[in-house]
C-alpha cells in the first residue's frame, strides 16, 4: 500500500472517523483505524463494534493495500503536520511510514486481517432521505434520551419510518421530545428502530445537510451511506414504551411565552436551585408568570416575566435543567406551554412555526412538597 | 425457606441468563431488584410500569419454570414498579403517581382500585374445622355466587380466630375470578373516620358515590358503629343501596347482631337478613391442623416436630392469632439459639404461655387435692399394683391396663394436657398417651370388669372429685 494525500483531506477523514474509535477497549485492534487504499481513493474506518464510521477521500494511490494504524497517534501527528502532501506507505503487514515535507514517522499498526468485519447490510430494500431532514429530526430529539443504565431501552432514539413520514422520539422518562417530518421515501420505508444517539451524532457529523442518504437494514443493524461515507449501527432491541399514551391530549390551560425571556429567567433561578432536583416553582397568573426558588442551605430567588395566560392561577414545579434543554431546541421565539394540573405532564410547542412537520416536548413536573 | 429475596432472585437470574439473549437480559432483567419473598411468591421491582408489563408478559413464565432448577422448589415471580420511583420528587411519564389509579394499562381497561387485602388471607390458607365449618361453607357459597344466597354474610366470634381472614378470603376468591369487581375492605372505625372527613371536607357526595357503587363491601368489626348515629344512618343507606343492587356485603363482629349494644334496630334486622355464622374456638385437632398449615406456609415443616405442635396446641387455646404468634416466637428463639426445635426448647421459649408441666400443679391439679399423683395411687389400689409401676418402663399387661385407666382419668377429671400426662407416667410420648386414652375408652365400653374397676378408682379419689 502506498498513497499520497492532501493534509487537509487526511485531517478531515480522521476527524470524522475518530469519534467512532473507542477510548478504551479490550480488543486492541479497535484502537486503530483501518486504512484501505484502492484506485477510487483511500477509505478510513473506525468502530467500537456498536457503531462503525467509514469515509472515503480522494488520494493519489500508487499501490493498493490495507493495514490498521493507531487512531490516536495518527490523529495527533496529522494535526501537527505542516501544510504539505502526506505520503503514507506500508512496510510489510503491520508497519507504515508517514512522510510530509521533511517530517518522517514510522508507525506500528496491526494487520488488516485482525480488523473486525462490518455487519452485512442490505440497501436494496432500504430507502433514501435528504440529510437535512435527518439532521433536524436528530438535533431536536436526541438530546432527550436517557443516560441512566436502569432503563436501557430509553438509551436509544425511537425512529419510526413510514412511506411518507419520519418520526423520532426520545425520552428519559421525565421529559420527552417528539418530532415528525413528512418526506416521500417509497414503500420500502417502514420499520421502527431504536438507534443509539451516538450513531445519530455520527450521522450528523459525517453527512453534510445537502446530501441524500441511503439507508439499509441488516439483521440487527441500520446503516446510512452516501457515495463517500457510511455510518452503521447496532440497534437497541426490544419494544419502545408506548410514548403516545403519555402525550397529554386534555391539557386545557396554556400560556404563550417569549422563549428568550423564559430562558434567561430560568437560568437566573437555576443558580440558586437545588443541585439535585433543580426545582423551580412556576406560578401562572393572568398575564404574569412568577418564578420562585427556595432551596434550604442555599437561599431563595424570585423573578417574573409577562406572559399571555388567562386561566386560573396554578403553581407547578419543574426541573429547570429539563426546561432549559427543551427550550434550547425550540425552533420559534414564542412557545406554547400547556398543562392541566401540577401532577400531569406539561407540553411545550413551537408557536407559529414555519417548519414542516410537528414538534412537541413533554416534561413531567416536580412535586412541590417533598 | 430461609433465603433472602435478593438471593433467590440472583439465583433465578443466574439460571435465566443462560436462557435469554444477552441484550434482552441486560435491558429487561438486569435493572431489577428483589423486594419481597412471601411464601413461594417473589416480588421484583422494576423502574417503570412499562418494564413491569413487559417482564410479566415475556419473562414471568420462563422464570417460574426455572425456579425448581435454580431453587429446588417452585417460585412465582411478580413484577411491580419500584415503590421508590413512585415517590421521587421528579414525576415520571411511565410511572403512575401513587395516589391515582394506574392509568393506561396495556389493554386499555382500567382495573378497579384494589382493596387493601392481606395477600395471606386466602381460602387455601384457611383451615376448616368443626368450629368454623358453618362460617366457612357460607363463605365458600358467597365466593361462588356473590350477592345471591347469603347476603349479607355476617360472621361473628371472639378476637383472633379468623373472621377477618375468612372475609378477605372471600374477596380474594371473587377478585381472582373477576378482577374488574369494585371491592372495598375497611373497618367500621375507618368507615366512620372517612364519613367524618367527608363531612368536614364537604365531600359527602364523593363518599356516597364511592361506597354505593361498589360490587363488594367488606366491613370489619361493625360493633364499632355502636353509638355513632350519623354514621349508622349513612351505613344504613349504603347497605340498602348495595343490597338492592344485589351487591355482596360481608361484615364481622365480636358478637351476634342482636347482642351488639347501641346499634339501631333497623340495622340489626338488616344484619340478620342473610346469613349469620359464628366462629368458635378451635378444638385441639383443629388447632394442630392450623399449626401444621401455618408451619407449612412458612416452609417450616422440617423444623417443627409433631410433639412440639401438640404441646403448643395443648396449651394455647385462646386464639389462632396466639397460635401463630407461638410458632413465630419459637422459630425466632430456635434460630437465635441455633438449636433445633424440641419440646424442651418450646417450653423454654413459650414459658409465658405454657405453664410448668409438673404433675400435681397447674393443669395437673384442680385445687381439691386431686392430681395425677392421687389418680395414680387410686388406680393402683383398684387394680392392685404399685403406683410406681404405673410410671415405670414396664409394658406388661398387668401394668399397662391400669396405666391406661389412670391416664384416662387424668385426662377426663383434670383435663390435663397430653404432654403433661405423658411426663407424669414415666416420660411417655404424647402419642402414646393418645393411644392409651383410646384404648381405655374402648375398654370402658367393652369390658365390664374394666369399667367397674375404673369406677372403684374414682371412688378412691378425694371426695367430690368425681
Amino acid at each position: 500500500m502506498r498513497f499520497t494525500i492532501a493534509r487537509e483531506k487526511l485531517q478531515e477523514a480522521l476527524t470524522n472517523v475518530a469519534p467512532a474509535v473507542p477510548a478504551k477497549t479490550t480488543l486492541p485492534v479497535l484502537a486503530n483505524i483501518l486504512v484501505e487504499a484502492s484506485e477510487r481513493g483511500v477509505r478510513f474506518s473506525g468502530t467500537d463494534l456498536d457503531v462503525a464510521v467509514s469515509v472515503e477521500v480522494p488520494a493519489d494511490v500508487e499501490l493498493p493495500g490495507a493495514l490498521t494504524l493507531p487512531a490516536k497517534r495518527l490523529g495527533e501527528i496529522t494535526r501537527e503536520l505542516p501544510p504539505a502532501p502526506v505520503k503514507i506507505a506500508a512496510l510489510g503487514e503491520q508497519r507504515a511510514t508517514l512522510e510530509c515535507g521533511r517530517t518522517k514517522f514510522k508507525l506500528l499498526g496491526l494487520p488488516r486481517d485482525e480488523y473486525p468485519a462490518f455487519a452485512p447490510v442490505e440497501y436494496n430494500t432500504g430507502w433514501r432521505v435528504k440529510s437535512s431532514v435527518l439532521h433536524e429530526l436528530i438535533s431536536r430529539t436526541a438530546f432527550a434520551v436517557s443516560t441512566e443504565e436502569s432503563r436501557p431501552i430509553l438509551n436509544g432514539v425511537l425512529w419510526e419510518v413510514r412511506p411518507q413520514l419520519l418520526r423520532m422520539v426520545a425520552t428519559n422518562g421525565h421529559r420527552l421530545a417528539l418530532m415528525e417530518s413528512t418526506a416521500e421515501m417509497g414503500k420500502n420505508a417502514t420499520g421502527d428502530f431504536i438507534v443509539p444517539p451516538r450513531a445519530l451524532d455520527q450521522v450528523r457529523r459525517v453527512f453534510p445537510p445537502e446530501e441524500e442518504i441511503e439507508i439499509g437494514k441488516g439483521e440487527n443493524h441500520l446503516a446510512f451511506r452516501s457515495p463517500l461515507a457510511s455510518v452503521s449501527t447496532r440497534l437497541i432491541e426490544g419494544p419502545y414504551p408506548n410514548y403516545d399514551q403519555v402525550i397529554p391530549r386534555d391539557n386545557d390551560r396554556y400560556a404563550i411565552i417569549d422563549r428568550p425571556s423564559l430562558i434567561s429567567a430560568l437560568r437566573r433561578m437555576a443558580v440558586v436551585a437545588s443541585d439535585q432536583t433543580h426545582r423551580v416553582k412556576l406560578s401562572f397568573n393572568t398575564a404574569l408568570l412568577r418564578f420562585t426558588v427556595q432551596t434550604p442551605d442555599v437561599g431563595e430567588g424570585q423573578d417574573e416575566i409577562p406572559v399571555a395566560y388567562t386561566g386560573d392561577s396554578l403553581d407547578i414545579g419543574f426541573n429547570s435543567t429539563y426546561l432549559l434543554e427543551i427550550l434550547r431546541y425550540m425552533p420559534t421565539d414564542q412557545v406554547r406551554f400547556t398543562f392541566k394540573t401540577a401532577e400531569r405532564a406539561a407540553t411545550l410547542l413551537p408557536e407559529n412555526w414555519a417548519g414542516q412537520g410537528k414538534y412537541v416536548c413533554l416534561v413531567m413536573p416536580l412535586r412541590l412538597v417533598d | 425457606m430461609d433465603l433472602a429475596p435478593q438471593e433467590v432472585w440472583s439465583r433465578l437470574l443466574e439460571c435465566a441468563r443462560r436462557e435469554i439473549a444477552d441484550h434482552t437480559f441486560k435491558t429487561w432483567l438486569e435493572p431489577t431488584q428483589a423486594v419481597e419473598l412471601r411464601g413461594d411468591k417473589l416480588t421484583v421491582a422494576v423502574p417503570d410500569q412499562f418494564s413491569a408489563d413487559w417482564n410479566e408478559s415475556k419473562h414471568a413464565a420462563l422464570l417460574t419454570s426455572l425456579a425448581p432448577i435454580a431453587l429446588g422448589q417452585p417460585c412465582q415471580v411478580e413484577f411491580i414498579v419500584d415503590a421508590r420511583s413512585r415517590q421521587r420528587v421528579q414525576m415520571d411519564l411511565f410511572v403512575a403517581p401513587p395516589s391515582s389509579s394506574t392509568s393506561g394499562t396495556p389493554n386499555g381497561v382500567t382495573p378497579a382500585p384494589r382493596p387493601l387485602l392481606n395477600a395471606k388471607y386466602t381460602l387455601d390458607n384457611f383451615v376448616i374445622g368443626k368450629s368454623n365449618e358453618l362460617a366457612a361453607s357460607a363463605a365458600l357459597a358467597v365466593a361462588e355466587a356473590p350477592g345471591r344466597d347469603f347476603n349479607p354474610l355476617f360472621i361473628y366470634g371472639a378476637t383472633g380466630i379468623g373472621k377477618t381472614h375468612l372475609m378477605q378470603a372471600v374477596a380474594h376468591a371473587i377478585l381472582a375470578r373477576n378482577p374488574a369487581m369494585r371491592a372495598a375492605y375497611l373497618g367500621a372505625e375507618q368507615f366512620t373516620n372517612e364519613y367524618v372527613m367527608s363531612i368536614q371536607g364537604r365531600t359527602t357526595h364523593d363518599f356516597r358515590r364511592r361506597f354505593r357503587e361498589l360490587d363488594l363491601l367488606l366491613v370489619d368489626d361493625v360493633h364499632f358503629l355502636k353509638g355513632k348515629e350519623a354514621t349508622q344512618e349513612e351505613f344504613f343507606h349504603t347497605f340498602n343501596a348495595l343490597y338492592e343492587g344485589g351487591r355482596q356485603i360481608i361484615m364481622t363482629s365480636d358478637r351476634p347482631p342482636s347482642e351488639i349494644p347501641g346499634i339501631e334496630a333497623r340495622l340489626v334486622t338488616r344484619f340478620q337478613w342473610g346469613m349469620v355464622a359464628d366462629i368458635e374456638f378451635p378444638d385441639f385437632e383443629h388447632r394442630i391442623a392450623i399449626l401444621r398449615s401455618k408451619a407449612h406456609q412458612d416452609h417450616l415443616q422440617h423444623t417443627i416436630p409433631d410433639d412440639v405442635l401438640h404441646l403448643i396446641a395443648e396449651h394455647v387455646r385462646s386464639s389462632v392469632r396466639e397460635l401463630e404468634g407461638c410458632i413465630i416466637k419459637l422459630i425466632a428463639f430456635a434460630s437465635l439459639r441455633q438449636q433445633p426445635v424440641t419440646v424442651d426448647l418450646a417450653i423454654e421459649a413459650l414459658r409465658d404461655r405454657i405453664r410448668p408441666s409438673a404433675p400435681g400443679s397447674g393443669h395437673g391439679s384442680d385445687g381439691r387435692g386431686l392430681s395425677i399423683t392421687t389418680i395414680q395411687s387410686a388406680v393402683a389400689k383398684a387394680w392392685g399394683v404399685s403406683a410406681a409401676a404405673l410410671t415405670s418402663k414396664s409394658r406388661t399387661r398387668e401394668v399397662a391396663v391400669p396405666r391406661q385407666a389412670a391416664m384416662l382419668l387424668s385426662r377426663e377429671l383434670l383435663n390435663a394436657h397430653l404432654a403433661d400426662i405423658g411426663n407424669a407416667f414415666g416420660g411417655r410420648d404424647h402419642s402414646t398417651v393418645i393411644h392409651s386414652l383410646e384404648r381405655a375408652r374402648y375398654l370402658r365400653a367393652a369390658d365390664q370388669e374394666f369399667a367397674e374397676r375404673l369406677q372403684l378408682a374414682v371412688l378412691e379419689l378425694p371426695a367430690g372429685a368425681a
